[in-house]
């Protein structure tokens, strides 16, 4: 009896055990993970320590170190530029290990071997897009050129160091939580940070989309509802800048009206995982003509999706060669938007149409041959995509090569409408470049044509590149890889028999559009379109419009510029997308019928000043008050449009409408009578009304509460309780202040050119990746209450100032 | 007396052994002590669930309020507790339970091969 008393329990303990030592769907083994001496209770950090180590190495030219300020900004003062990006390569992963290596693997289309298959269709269609492809055709670039490739080896070298010497115990938490173990680092993994960049930046265009909408729309139709250019377009270059005739004019295709532009067999193909299109940023540098110290003034603030921890860790590198400062990416070596010891430089999106899709048509399911110049032709390789899916045997993924590129979509992923038909893809961050030269380049300039030097390496996601100089240049330069396409080309996907509708050349980077030390005083950039349409090249692309006409019309009223002006102006919350819109919805408002509520709120908008302060109902207003009015006009005749998630943007509809108060889609098809635009705009002005009622009394009305400005964890809605959520920030799109819901400036940076430099920075997380430690996102506070701080740009002599907080120090062996 | 004694040993052996050996090792330091120190199963089980809930107890407490409870907080959220000091709590009680599930099975295991013999 007592014997099986015994086996029972102990089979009863064995399995608790093992029970506490496993996974179980999203709950990680708990023994383990609540295990003080093993688990989360790990990653608590004390509060009160920061402390001092000391690492003796091999591989090191010298002694190094780096010191940490009180808010957890590295210091590194290195004696060779091989030192300092092995240290750069230790710190990223000591803070940032886990973000850095879940970065990568999206990148790489692995994420299903860490999540399992509800990742697998996402990992696909990275693959078919040439992720890895086009990362490995980097590393081959990058690794001829003996700096990047040094940069590149030493970078691995110490993120591995770091990884050899991590223990289980020491795990950050997210492996910790999803139950697995970093991998080694490589120098592969560098290109897949910067193609996942590229993917983020560079893959915005509709080409996809609007070939399908050509089943519903003619071509002249596309062109009101998705025009290239806006009506109140300021663009980057000023107007009635001379630009040097094209020396490339490619040349149409006899068949473009039947082959292209009217050809409409084209299957619903949805990408998933589309960048947000509000991906862009911010910058403008002012002349010392206009400011207060004579020295130019630099700022820039990139717009991407508001992560913990942020894609943004900020540091210094100082060499005896350079002595950098500014926001890095964990990920890849260098600082990328900084400034050093002679010149500063910020970047925004250019926004350019970089990728084309072209239709081929297989011979058969193996997908060996293709039909081109009136032949079947051998494609150029098979490649099979082997997915480690968690929990799932392997599956494979085959993917054919032409020489445009992968053949993205087929009957294998999302094309099985049409046998035999499928789509290859034709982007600029396939071809082989080495931008990572373009960053060490910009880190080590000291002049105009250094800065030049160094962007000419920028292929791709190309931007708009700022530039102040302590001698006085002002300059911005749109720079990357740009095929020079007869017009219309690449709207649309295209026909690919034979070579005709293929890329004929690039235009010549001398071309690009480009400003130096302007007559205005000032350059700026925020996604708009960078010309007038005088420019002798056709550039597709996905631009903004609103926050560069702020922007310039601040800048041309200033004077006596201050770094003080520059952070007003990144915070600026005023709307001028509401400023042209509020007073025509006013216009054609019909008032006889309105409520008391009604009334209520007319009188709020009326008397608005268009900025979208937190505190404010309003905007909240306008927003609804938009939003139901883009319903009614649209929703009627676009309703096929809503598959493939096309949508006309916000300035077309108010431009459309401020040219013509008859526009052809106010009317509702599904009424018998028409509509008028004073129809439409006040019955969305009735809606707007109901639905700000039912928003929560005062609380959820304001447009802080409304937009719930968050910043979430990299794992997203499932792990809320390490997001910072309801900061109370104002802003929105269209506004300088870029704050959406859950996207905004990343990164914020004012940098004025005097001896010594000054610089205010901030960004809306911490230094450190942990969510157990003090610094994982205390510097949101002050972001959301539009503070900055001053960044301290260490000199050698500072190795005792008091602000130090702790020290690393490396010796070599 | 004895009771003390066991308890402190477990509570000691749990958490030296665990600086360098797998968190389960305190169901084997459990059935060692519940087979090895002769007292009732009561006791020996009392003592597993005691020395376990304590030993990861205080350890959690002393790591969090050092931590200034930063992160106890982010987990408390993530498995729904509504405080945070209940982390703690189910930090205890798993080591508890396992300790003291360890020492049952060492202790009935000793109360059979111990047991009277056949006449």
């Amino acid at each position: 009896m007592r014997l099986i008393f015994f086996i029972l329990t102990a089979l009863l303990t064995c399995l608790l055990v093992f029970i506490l030592n496993r996974s179980w769907r999203s709950i990680p083994a708990l023994g383990r993970f609540v295990s003080p001496q093993h688990g989360f209770w790990k990653n608590a950090e004390r509060a009160d320590l920061d402390p001092t180590e000391r690492f003796n190495l091999e591989g090191l030219d010298g002694p190094s170190t780096v010191y940490f300020d009180e808010r957890l900004v590295p210091h590194v003062i290195a004696g060779t530029e091989s030192d300092v990006y092995f240290i750069q390569g230790y710190l990223h992963a000591r803070f940032r290990l886990w973000q850095m290596e879940m970065q990568t693997f999206a990148a790489a289309g692995r994420t299903s071997e860490v999540v399992g298959v509800r990742a697998l269709k996402f990992d696909k269609q990275q693959r078919r897009m040439g992720m890895v492809f086009a990362a490995q055709n980097m590393l081959l670039e990058a690794e001829k050129d003996p700096i990047t490739k040094k940069a590149f080896d030493r970078y691995t070298a110490g993120v591995n160091f770091y990884i050899d010497n991590l223990s289980a115990r020491e795990l950050p938490l997210e492996y910790k939580l999803l139950g697995y173990r970093p991998e080694k680092w490589n120098n592969l993994k560098v290109a897949l940070f910067v193609k996942q960049m590229a993917k983020t930046l560079a893959s915005n265009e509709d080409d996809l989309a609007l070939s399908y909408a050509k089943n519903y729309f003619n071509d002249a139709q596309l062109k009101i509802l998705f025009p290239q250019t806006a009506d109140s377009l300021e663009p980057i270059i000023p107007p009635n800048t001379i630009f040097a005739p094209a020396s490339i004019t490619p040349s149409k295709p006899s068949d473009i009206d039947s082959a292209y532009i009217n050809n409409n067999h084209i299957i619903p193909l949805k990408e998933i995982d589309k960048p947000n299109p509000a991906n862009g940023s911010n910058n403008w540098t002012v002349s010392g003509s206009r400011t207060k110290s004579g020295k130019p003034i630099l700022a820039n603030d990139p717009h991407l999706d508001l992560t913990l921890p942020s894609v943004w860790f900020e540091m210094q590198l100082s060499t005896p060669g350079a002595n950098v400062y500014g926001a890095s990416f964990p990920g890849c070596p260098g600082i990328i938007v900084g400034f050093n010891d002679y010149i500063a430089w910020g970047v925004t999106n250019a926004g350019r149409d970089v990728r084309d899709y072209f239709e081929i048509q297989f011979k058969d399911s193996t997908k060996s041959h293709y039909w081109f110049d009136n032949a079947w032709k051998k494609v150029d390789s098979l490649h099979i995509e082997a997915f480690h899916v968690k929990g799932s045997k392997v599956i494979y993924d085959t993917v054919a090569y032409i020489d445009q590129g992968p053949v993205m979509f087929d009957e294998d992923f999302e094309a099985g409408v049409s046998p035999g038909r499928a789509y290859a893809v034709r982007w600029t961050a396939h071809d082989p470049s080495n931008e990572m030269l373009a960053i060490r380049m910009l880190n080590y300039a000291r002049n105009y044509q250094d800065y030049l030097n160094a962007i000419r390496h920028f292929l791709t996601p190309a931007q708009n590149f700022a530039f102040a100089s302590v001698d006085g240049d002002i300059a911005i330069w749109q720079q990357g890889r740009f095929p020079a396409r007869w017009d219309q080309q690449g709207v649309y996907v295209l026909p690919y028999v034979d070579k005709r509708y293929t890329w004929q050349g690039y235009i010549p980077q001398e071309e690009n559009p480009h400003i130096l030390n302007p007559a205005r005083g000032y350059v700026s950039s925020a996604n708009q379109q960078s010309v007038t349409p005088d420019y002798p090249y056709f550039i597709p692309g996905n631009f903004d419009l609103y926050r560069g006409i702020r922007i310039n019309r601040k800048l041309a009223g200033m004077e006596a510029v201050t770094p003080q002006d520059m952070m007003n102006l990144q915070n600026d919350n005023f709307n001028s997308f509401a400023a042209t819109a509020v007073p025509l919805f006013l216009k054609h408002l019909d008032t006889a019928d309105l409520n008391e509520v009604e009334k209520r709120f007319f009188d709020s908008i009326a008397t608005w000043n268009y900025y979208n302060e937190a505190e404010l109902i309003v905007p909240t207003l306008f927003k609804l008050w938009y939003d139901s009015l883009e319903t009614f006009v649209w929703n009627d005749q676009l309703k096929p449009l809503n598959d493939i998630g096309l949508r006309p943007k916000e300035e077309t509809l108010v431009e459309a409408l401020l040219r013509d108060s008859n526009f052809t889609y106010i009317d509702n098809v599904n009424t018998p009578n028409r509509e008028t635009i004073s129809d439409a705009i006040t019955a969305a002005f009735r809606v707007a009304v109901v639905r700000l009622s039912t928003l929560k009394e005062k609380k959820g009305q304001t447009w802080g509460a409304y937009k719930n400005t968050t910043v979430y964890h990299l794992l997203g809605r499932a792990m809320l309780p390490f997001a910072r959520t309801g900061l109370p920030v104002g802003g929105g799109t269209h506004v300088v202040n870029a704050m959406q819901h859950s996207h905004g400036p990343s990164w914020k940076m004012v940098v004025e050119m005097t001896t010594p430099k000054q610089a205010w920075v901030i960004y809306p997380g911490g230094q450190s990746g942990n969510p157990g430690s003090k610094y994982y996102d205390n510097f949101i506070n002050d972001y959301a209450a539009g503070k900055y701080y001053k960044a301290w740009i260490m000199q050698a002599a500072d190795k005792d100032d008091p602000r130090i907080l702790s020290r690393y120090f490396f010796e070599h062996k | 007396m004895r009771f003390i004694l066991s308890v402190l040993i477990i509570l000691i052996l749990n958490y030296v052994l665990g600086l360098f050996l797998p968190w389960w090792i305190i169901a084997i330091v459990g059935f060692l002590s519940g087979y090895l120190i002769v007292q009732a199963t009561v006791k020996s089980v009392l003592s597993g669930l005691i020395a376990g809930f304590v030993l990861w107890s205080v350890l959690a407490l002393f790591i969090d309020i050092a931590n200034e409870q930063v992160l106890s907080k982010k987990i408390a959220g993530l498995f729904r507790l509504p405080q945070p000091w209940l982390m703690i709590i189910v930090t205890g009680f798993i080591g508890g339970l396992v300790t003291g599930m360890g020492a049952l099975t060492g202790s009935l295991l000793r109360s059979f091969t111990q047991r009277p013999k056949s006449i």
